[in-house]
């Protein structure tokens, strides 16, 4: 190979701005709409893992769309921050739920720090080996010591019943608005962080290292601060999946699959933006439902069941081969383009106005 | 591939169960067209959280054909004292978060069918749906698997462990090898390996097999095939050094031919393998070949086509198209016949409740 | 003494087998770049049509060839309809491109073939035979054999032929390549194609040795460390790196395992290429013009 492309493509980053009305805008309106509507279903098994996959992708979009640094192993990042706070609520006195979750992703961000020391040697393609090496050593590591489990034969562990601040939410809507709430804090702690220097120093490293490196920015800590802030994140996106989603949770969950989600989640939703782990999110999630639902409205009861999983899988990898070549940027392009079917192309320099809903 | 294993721990042995059943059914009314005719809401529902794709399908395809099939026969037979079957299908892949979905999205049926049970036949989907099943108030049914302490009704009141536990399971095992070496008093000494898979159904026995091989003096190795299992050289050459009186070989889908066939390229005796329940099929000892003769394992139903239920559900299901195998040679294998198995005891239980409740369709509350 | 040969011999024997599927990535990744995930998918592909065509009774040799000429057709249609319209791209989006292939092709398999496990009989003995003293399974052996000649066959094909000048002048330099009138497309199509013949190679011997199933996708996972060991554009050096993953995984888990927990083999291989990478970044025998900081 004489000369390599950059190490990744990336939708041009979201102007500054854009969100800073539509993000309190969506906040505001998912906190509202869902409970106008709400059954069981929509929020125990739609809206709350759609959060916390958004969430995954945020965390993996920091490392992989702005900071550049390709990793295969964010369920194990996921794991850790699960089982941490696990551990720490079980074990440490004075921990409620909530504290332990945030504890639990700063294990996670120490552990992202230390596999992600090899980025410092070596880059692009071969750093997968590090971060697949997290993805199979941690559920074995959680799985093999029964410490980590409370010595639960089988390695399942149960989620505590979820309380804050002595109200009961252990149900469905409670746990929405649980989660709701950490994933809106964290996104808008994000948004800002990309907005400041450090998120510019990442970008500069995604988009040139060897020209970032001559602008003074070290390029050392600016990724292992990326790998912090990545698995900080999918930390409490494990949490929350162990917590307020499964109420249970085994190592085995957090499987390979499962960072592939991750890595198609912000694919799908668009690299280097923040909308689109929301969009690829949901996508993800309503994809199967909805095609097992069409399916079986179009052909039956009768339809094979395995026919139709299959189908599936054909119609999920078709979509990602289409999306990488038709639109790249992802979903959020594809919104983008959609709000602004009926104003003339203007170009990047005044979002705001195009942005609002 | 036969089976040997004390009758008094198979209390519900199927067996007895086909030919009991096969006995108190009527003649066939051959009305219904497809699964489910009835009137909305008139019917007793069962969400099926199947897994027919993935590592694991040859044994969900199976289980989940025999489970619908028979579901149909007795349909096709007129429902439950006049209750027809309906139910509906979920992919899970073996995947405890996708089991969860599927159960959230199936636990109440499309019409208003009331809910009669949950047979997700995975040890992690039945772990994560235990709370929930407790709070809506459906049986879950975990049979020949799940957790040892559900067999206590008054821990967890919604959860029915079926056939065997793993705990009678593993005393099953046990006694066999007693038996084989002459009284469970001469196994003190005794040397076992047990080849479990790396899950949580795999490691659910550990705690009754260190119990066990205590009580009786065996010495015991546990050694883990990491998920899924398709390569064992290790764990087997491991085997062959400690040469084991018996390998208990506690596995699930691809880990068990694999097994069979590494076994042999080690050399280790086919005939001093003794499979568990989930061990058992033809499609865990046919793609090994030669290598699983004189394999052994345990079961609570014997393959076969031959039973009164199997010759129904083919004459009444099967003949007329509406049979839910691909492959129509899989009939009456060992998953499928797990699956017919499961079909009557969680229809019985309909059955016994309706006795108690009227003939309509039950809550699960009610069929509990 | 001996039983830490017989560990270490079956280890390298099985390594072998980890790098016929490493050779596949080898293949697609000299002459087009692309990290192709999707070879696991092929394997298993590949097995289950050849499987299911001899279930029906089609003789060995024209299963072997209609398979191997319906992954040629596949090859043309990867070409024609991801790797074309992506050119240019970077390697991190070909690579997740591939992901989605693998996805169809699993898909397609298991739609068309259905989900059991089947039987694979190639008629090679796997009782164990002792070799200068220690017992071997003599199926390894065979194996090992089939791998062995592969690879001669493939460094004849792509040292000594034509083709297998244009296959390294397009991995050399692209753009030199295309200037001189070599047709890109054609050369991809061929990698491909050759790819999906050590799949189907790779398919039958791996078939055989734990029966054609889903799995059989998996083993792509095995197969990473081994690339990365080997370096991504090099037969001899994954083949060295096989041998080196087989036995050092065979032997931890038996000698380490008993300490630190079973299922070390699990991410061990991991670690080892972890190990290596740090110590030399463009793998063994890689090409060392890989970017490294």
């Amino acid at each position: 190979m004489a000369s390599l492309p950059a190490p990744i493509s990336v939708a041009p980053s979201e102007p500054p701005r854009a969100g800073a009305i539509v993000l309190p805008v969506a906040i505001v309106a998912a906190a509202i709409v869902p409970f106008a509507i709400g059954s069981d279903y929509l929020f125990g098994a739609v809206l709350v893992p759609i959060l916390i996959l958004s969430l995954a992708g945020l965390g993996l979009n920091v490392l992989t769309g702005y900071a550049g640094q390709l990793s295969l192993g964010s369920a194990a990042f996921m794991a850790i921050g699960a089982f941490a706070t696990y551990n720490i609520h079980l074990r440490v006195p004075g921990f409620s739920l909530l504290p332990a979750i945030v504890a639990g992703g700063f294990v996670a961000a120490a552990f992202g720090v230390l596999f992600g020391l090899p980025s410092l040697r070596v880059k692009g393609f071969y750093l997968i080996a590090s971060t697949l090496a997290a993805q199979f050593f941690v559920p074995w590591l959680l799985s093999q010591y029964g410490w980590f489990t409370n010595g639960s034969a089988s390695g399942v562990i149960t989620a505590p019943p979820l309380t804050l601040a002595g109200f009961d939410l252990d149900n469905p809507a409670g746990r929405y608005a649980y989660t709701l709430g950490i994933v809106a804090v964290l996104t808008v702690l994000v948004r800002n962080l990309i907005d400041s220097p450090t998120g510019r120093a990442w970008m500069a490293v995604r988009d040139m290292d060897l020209a970032a490196a001559a602008l003074g920015i070290p390029l050392g800590r600016a990724k292992l601060l990326a790998f912090a802030v990545s698995s900080f994140l999918l930390g409490i996106a494990g949490s929350l999946w162990a917590f307020t989603y499964l109420g249970t949770v085994e190592p085995a969950g957090f499987d390979l699959d499962r960072s592939f989600q991750i890595l198609f989640v912000i694919i799908l939703g668009g690299l280097g933006s923040i909308r689109g782990n929301f969009l690829g999110a949901a996508f993800v999630v309503l994809l199967p439902v909805a095609l097992s639902v069409i399916g079986g409205a179009i052909v039956g009861s009768t339809l094979d069941p395995a026919l139709l999983e299959n189908a599936q899988k054909i119609v999920f990898g078709a979509l990602i081969i289409f999306f990488l070549v038709a639109e790249p940027d992802g979903l959020t392009k594809l919104l983008g383009h959609a709000l602004r079917t009926r104003s003339s192309w203007i170009g990047l320099t005044k979002p705001r106005q195009l942005e609002q809903p | 591939m036969f089976s040997n294993s004390p009758k008094s721990f198979l209390s519900l042995s199927a067996a007895a169960t086909l030919v009991l059943l096969a006995g108190c059914q009527k003649e066939a009314s051959s009305a219904q067209q497809g699964g489910v005719t009835a009137a909305p809401g008139k019917s007793q529902y069962f969400p099926l959280q199947s897994y027919r794709v993935g590592p694991y399908a040859a044994g969900g395809s199976g289980f989940f054909g025999g489970f619908i099939d028979y579901m149909q026969l007795i349909n096709a037979q007129g429902g439950v004292n006049g209750v027809p079957l309906s139910w509906a299908e979920c992919e899970t892949e073996y995947d405890v978060e996708k089991g969860v979905e599927c159960y959230e999205r199936l636990k109440k049926s499309a019409d208003g069918s009331p809910t009669a049970a949950t047979n997700p036949l995975s040890v992690g989907i039945a772990y994560a749906t235990l709370d929930r099943s407790t709070t809506d108030k459906i049986p879950l049914i975990t049979i020949n698997h799940g957790r040892t302490d559900s067999t206590d009704g008054s821990v967890f009141p919604y959860v029915f462990p079926l056939q065997l536990n793993p705990y009678s399971e593993v005393s099953a095992i046990f006694n066999w090898i007693g038996a084989k070496a002459g009284g469970l008093d001469k196994l003190r000494g005794k040397h076992i390996v047990v080849l479990y898979h790396g899950s949580p159904y795999g490691k659910e026995t550990n705690g009754v097999i260190d119990t066990l091989a205590a009580r009786y003096g065996v010495s015991v190795d546990k050694i883990e095939v990491p998920h899924p299992g398709n390569e064992q050289q290790s764990q087997w050459l491991k085997i062959r050094q400690i040469n084991p009186e018996w390998v208990i070989l506690r596995g699930w889908g691809v880990m068990n031919p694999v097994a069979l066939k590494t076994a042999r390229k080690v050399g280790f005796p086919a005939d001093h393998i003794i499979g568990n329940i989930w061990s058992n099929s033809e499609e865990d000892a046919a793609p090994a070949g030669g290598a699983a003769k004189g394999f052994i394992s345990i079961t609570t139903h014997p393959s076969g086509t031959s039973f009164p239920v199997l010759q129904q559900i083919k004459a009444q299901v099967i003949d007329k198209g509406k049979g839910n195998l691909t492959d129509p040679k899989r009939f009456g294998t060992v998953y499928y016949n797990l699956g017919v198995v499961n079909g009557i005891l969680n229809v019985e239980a309909v059955r016994v409740a309706q006795a108690k409740f009227g003939k309509r369709p039950l809550t699960g509350e009610e069929v509990r | 003494m001996q039983f830490f040969l017989e560990v270490l011999v079956a280890g390298a024997l099985s390594g072998v087998m980890y790098a016929l599927v490493a050779i596949g990535f080898v293949l697609i990744y000299r002459a087009s770049g692309v990290f192709n995930f999707a070879q696991g998918s092929m394997i298993l592909f590949a097995a289950l049509t050849f499987v299911n065509l001899v279930e029906r009774g089609v003789p060995f040799w024209l299963a072997f060839g209609a398979t191997l000429l319906l992954l040629i057709a596949a090859a043309f249609a990867i070409e024609r309809f991801v790797l074309r319209p992506l050119s240019n791209r970077s390697v991190i989006t070909l690579f997740l491109a591939t992901l989605g292939l693998s996805y169809i092709f699993e898909g397609l398999s298991q739609i068309a073939w259905g989900t059991q496990v089947h039987a694979l009989d190639l008629g090679i003995s796997d009782d164990p035979v002792s070799v200068a003293g220690l017992s071997l399974s003599s199926f390894d052996i065979a194996a090992t054999a089939i791998a062995g000649s592969l690879v001669v066959i493939l460094a004849l094909v792509t040292g000594k032929t034509n083709l297998g000048l244009s296959l390294r002048a397009v991995a050399a330099d692209p753009l030199a390549a295309l200037s001189i009138g070599l047709r890109l497309e054609r050369v991809t199509v061929i990698a491909w194609s050759l790819a999906g013949f050590v799949a189907l190679v790779a398919g039958l011997i791996w078939g055989a040795r734990s029966g054609v199933q889903f799995s059989l996708s998996l083993i792509v996972l095995k197969a990473l460390p081994v690339l990365i060991i080997g370096g991504f554009t090099s037969i001899g050096g994954v083949i060295v790196a096989g041998v080196l993953v087989g036995a050092g995984e065979n032997l931890a888990a038996i000698y380490l395992g008993p300490t630190i927990g079973n299922g070390v083999e699990g991410w061990f291989a991991y670690g080892l290429a972890l190990v290596f990478l740090m110590a030399r970044p463009t793998g063994l025998f890689g090409q060392r013009t890989w970017a490294r900081i």
